[in-house]
């Protein structure tokens, strides 16, 4: 019938018992897993550098360990390595503006993620007088974009400040870079964790602050453990199996396997700080938010310059970051809109399919912090 | 009794037997034998329970449970 | 616990350990210590309930059976009644903390739940109720004493329910109606949380008096057998609801292993997991894309949700039916069927033949029949129609499901009728196009009644009804798309279900050689690890 079962068949005629069946057919099953795993993995092999991968072939390696990720995405040099590896440091988006490019136009430093500058474009488009410096990361959380402000902050002269807060990112405030939170398709640029001491912002900064000291770490494994153990205790969401490398990477399965097994230790995390009712009190996000808002806008005061901050409800998160903010805000008189009032996070109509707002949606909003920016001058 | 099985089911060549049951006739769904213990009361003029219906399985379990409800009627009823 | 978590990959080898080392009646008190286990893993409050189901139906029983309980009996079921509410309710055990410096610490303050309190004395005063009138009942005629049996079984687990699913519903909908009438209501609601699996188990202890009373078994004398027949952790949360005749009988006899049983449990599980973890979950964020937001809505969208939805339940719920025969079967315990390939029926009858089948023979037997047989003018349509709008009732405190059932009663109304007419032809003699035409069309009505289960409202209703009506939206379609694993896993379910309708032998995927039945296993494993990454939810019947 078969080469597994001709092997039996040979010793006795008879027909073989069902222990003898089944074991052929377990057999089969595990040949077949591993032609289905070299099959796929050759399928859909992650294309050269240099060539961005398909759907597919993404999907595949989404789990790959974070060190098998960024040994392939940290080459040699910048311009060699992914685009992605690039994006998010400090000082990434070069030639940015210092000062008004238009006599008597406004000048506006954005700091915060791609929806945010989304805004920012279509200000710019209302009002075609604006200079815009824009400073962020993909998906970055408050954290990030707080630490863009305070580095960038004694390098321009903008009249206005905005802060772009993203419901979907905050619970990044557990996280110092992107490696893990989104490790399907990570960005490795870092940023300071914060927590509360004494009422005191304190933060802890990463060891690895720019792609050349990242690229220096991987090549130094002392360096890379230090790195490493650092994310291990401050980064909420590393864990060993979904960061560690190793031969495994290669096979299809695992990787599979692993992407399950981040996915569910990611949700875990997720759901201690946020809930379909909203941002949970008990978690430490929220006094957090609270703090670097505050301290955001005390700074930016100081520096005669206006603060605003724009709160961004991405789908299913309703008007949670409003509940959760809004109170700070208002105490503390900051000028701020929230998209809730403007694209329910509930109407699909208010969002693209990759999950950013439509264009429409974006003029909108902008329209409405040319407003809130022209009544608080 | 055959009779009201052959108009029911529209099967005029139907034949019955003890080991007949509602896998072998087309369009034997729990509706219909229910219709069917409907029919058999008016036509016997006896009463089914509920009890008794469910517990049915096959054609010679129905003859006797009718034995049995004509045995504890008086004879003339039937 | 859910099947498809990791501690239940935990739990289960465990569990099969400790079975393989025991002999029957060990077997028997450690599947009833894993299965509150298993149900107390949600919240151990819920399991007072099932102990209180339990108790009551097993004096019920005896007291229908026998007349009366002996005196062990009656210690045996008053002590776990009042030890379930002691454990269970009373103690709040999150003031109980392992660790620390002293070992335990205990916060003496919060160690009793001020409710759990009232219900221990609940369960005490029941307890000596039960026990201070038991001479005087034993003592009545039998008829009477049957029915009292009969009546207290039936009330106090169609109270539980009543007050656990449907006290909040029953309000609110009172409160619009007084509204409607010009009244300012607010009535009093209940803060409580839908115990897991309820509307499954009340049925089934339910049904086992019931039966009791109808001479159908003889009732259950051994306490433990009956609280595994109550809690058996398999099909605990959402079903097969079991016969008391089938499923007893199983637990009280050891079991005998073979291979081919545990070779089917096995498969079982695979299949059941590749349907809830690769399709069910893999297109769950579709549907929800499309009915859990606002904003305008094209009937594509509409269509496309909604035939998703069919899938996303049938292979949810049906997925949860073969991991519970599975599991059971790697107990040496069968289960009944649930479901066969119920979307290639070709009539409502039929599909309610084929679609959760362990709940419509139950609606059948001790519903409709009923209804049908105390009725002295023998309402067959009236019967039918109650009892698809309680059935509708019975997935959920909700009118959307009054209307699904109600929608499917008309449906089966109306075809009966037809088939009055015109009666169904002799199934060998029809034409393969006319079985297919059969099936597409009945599909077609069916997937329209999926929409009334899974909308939030009436204007939802209204509203996509209105899409689909008008074909507002043109082609285009928003929809999130389903996961890989649900489109690889979507036409492998759809073939071996064909398999299985067009050989109408749920076995057939044995009978090819073993080479391709090794391809099929490792591909059912390959998208079940694909679909790991879907984001899980818990299995929808659970709510039901």
């Amino acid at each position: 019938m078969n080469l597994l079962s001709s092997s039996t068949s040979n010793f006795d005629r008879s027909p073989p018992s069902p222990v003898q069946r089944a074991v052929v057919v377990v057999l089969w099953t595990l040949l077949f897993l591993v032609v289905i795993d070299v099959a796929v993995g050759r399928l859909f092999a992650a294309p050269p550098a240099g060539v961005e991968p398909g759907p597919l072939q993404r999907r595949f390696a989404a789990g790959r360990s974070v060190e098998g990720k960024l040994a392939r995405m940290v080459r040699e040099t910048d311009e060699s390595s992914a685009p992605m590896a690039a994006a998010g440091w400090y000082g990434s988006r070069r030639d940015q503006p210092t000062r008004a490019e238009h006599p008597g136009g406004l000048f506006v430093a954005a700091y915060g993620m791609s929806t945010s500058f989304r805004v920012c474009y279509a200000m710019q488009e209302l009002e075609p007088t604006l200079t815009l410096r824009l400073v962020g990361g993909p998906n970055a959380p408050l954290s990030h974009s707080y630490d863009g402000y305070l580095k960038d902050r004694t390098r321009h002269d903008a009249d206005v400040v905005l802060l772009g807060v993203s419901a979907w990112a905050l619970a990044g405030l557990e996280s110092m870079t992107q490696m893990l939170i989104h490790f399907d398709a990570p960005a490795p640029y870092t940023y300071p964790v914060y927590r509360i001491s004494d009422g005191e912002l304190v933060a802890t900064t990463p060891l690895v602050q720019s792609l050349e000291e990242l690229r220096r770490a991987m090549g130094d494994p002392e360096r890379w453990e230090a790195f490493r153990r650092q994310l291990a205790e401050h980064d909420a969401y590393y864990d060993e199996l979904v960061f560690r490398g190793g031969p495994l990477d290669e096979s299809t399965l695992v990787r599979l396997l692993r992407r399950g097994w981040g996915q569910r230790q990611k949700r875990r995390q997720l759901a201690q700080v946020h809930d379909a009712n909203g941002y949970r009190s008990d978690s430490t996000v929220g006094p957090v938010a609270r703090a670097i808002i505050r301290s955001f806008a005390e700074t930016v005061r100081a520096d005669g310059r206006l603060p605003i901050v724009i709160l961004f409800h991405e789908k299913g998160f309703d008007d949670h970051l409003y509940t959760l903010l809004a109170p700070t805000l208002r105490e503390h008189e900051i000028p701020f809109l929230s998209t809730h009032e403007l694209a329910p996070a509930s109407d699909h109509d208010s969002f693209m399919p990759d999950g950013h707002f439509t264009a429409e949606v974006d003029k909108r909003i902008a329209r409405e912090v040319l407003a809130v920016i022209s009544s608080a001058h | 009794m055959t009779d009201v099985f052959r108009t029911l089911f529209r099967q005029p060549a139907l034949e019955l037997h003890d080991d007949l049951t509602s896998e072998d006739v087309a369009g034997w769904d729990s509706l219909k034998h229910v219709s069917l213990m409907i029919h058999l009361e008016q036509e016997l003029g006896i009463k089914f329970h509920s009890h008794e219906v469910v517990r049915l399985t096959n054609v010679g379990e129905l003859r006797s449970l009718i034995r049995e409800k004509f045995a504890r009627q008086p004879a003339g009823q039937a | 616990m859910l099947f498809n978590s990791l501690h239940f990959l935990l739990f289960l080898p465990v569990v099969l350990g400790a079975y393989a080392m025991l002999r029957h009646r060990g077997q028997n008190r450690m599947l009833l210590i894993a299965s509150y286990v298993f149900y107390g893993w949600w919240d151990e409050r819920f399991l007072f309930l099932i102990a209180l189901s339990t108790v009551v139906d097993y004096w019920c029983g005896l007291t229908i059976g026998r007349g009366r309980l002996t005196g062990r009996q009656r210690l045996v079921a008053s002590s776990w009644l009042a030890l379930s509410a002691l454990c269970f309710v009373t103690i709040n055990w999150s003031a109980v903390r392992l660790g620390g410096p002293e070992g335990i610490g205990v916060d003496w303050s919060t160690l009793i739940d001020p409710l759990g309190g009232w219900a221990l004395c609940g369960a005490l005063g029941l307890v000596a109720i039960a026990n201070l009138f038991h001479g005087l009942v034993s003592r009545l005629d039998e008829d009477r004493r049957r029915k009292i049996g009969l009546c207290t079984s039936i009330v106090v687990n169609l109270t539980v329910l009543g007050v656990f699913k449907y006290f909040n519903f029953f309000v609110g909908s009172a409160e619009d109606a007084l509204q409607g009438l010009g009244f300012d209501a607010q009535l009093l609601r209940l803060d409580i949380v839908l115990p897991v699996g309820i509307s499954f188990y009340t049925f089934q202890t339910m049904c086992y008096t019931i039966d009791v009373y109808r001479g159908k078994l003889p009732p259950t004398a051994r306490f433990l057998d009956f609280a595994l027949y109550v809690a058996y952790f398999p099909q605990l949360v959402a079903g097969p609801i079991e016969r008391p005749n089938e499923l007893l009988p199983r637990l009280q006899n050891p079991r005998h292993f073979e291979l081919a049983q545990i070779q089917r449990g096995l498969y079982l599980i695979l299949l059941g997991l590749f349907k809830k973890v690769a399709i069910a979950d893999g297109v769950a964020a579709s549907v929800y894309s499309i009915y859990n937001s606002t904003g305008t809505v094209g009937g594509l969208d509409v269509a496309a949700a909604t035939l998703l939805f069919c899938v996303q339940v049938y292979c949810d719920f049906s997925g949860y039916s073969d991991i519970a025969r599975g599991v059971s079967k790697l107990l040496g315990i069968d289960l009944v069927t649930n479901f066969r390939a119920p979307f290639f029926s070709r009539s409502p009858a039929e599909f309610w033949q084929r679609w959760h089948i362990s709940l419509s023979t139950w609606l059948r037997d001790y519903l409709f029949m009923p209804l049908v047989f105390l009725d002295p003018r023998r309402r067959i349509y009236l019967a039918l129609m109650i009892t698809m709008l309680v059935g509708g009732l019975w997935h959920g405190a909700s009118w959307n499901f009054v209307l699904w059932g109600g929608f499917h009663g008309l449906l089966l109304v109306v075809h009966a009728v037809y088939r009055d007419r015109w009666p169904a032809p002799d199934p060998r003699a029809v034409r393969r196009w006319r079985v297919v035409a059969g099936i597409a069309l009945f599909f077609a009505i069916n997937w329209y009644s999926f929409l009334l289960f899974r909308a939030g409202s009436f204007a939802q209703i209204f509203d996509f009804t209105t899409a689909l009506a008008t074909g507002a939206g043109g082609m285009h379609l928003s929809m999130k798309l389903p996961a890989l694993s649900a489109m690889l896993g979507i036409p492998l379910l759809l073939g071996l279900d064909l398999l299985e309708y067009a050989t109408g032998d749920a076995l057939a995927y044995r009978r090819v050689p073993a080479w391709a039945r090794g391809a099929l296993y490792a591909f059912l494993i390959f998208v079940i690890i694909m679909g790991t990454g879907n984001e899980p939810t818990e299995f929808i019947y659970f709510q039901f």
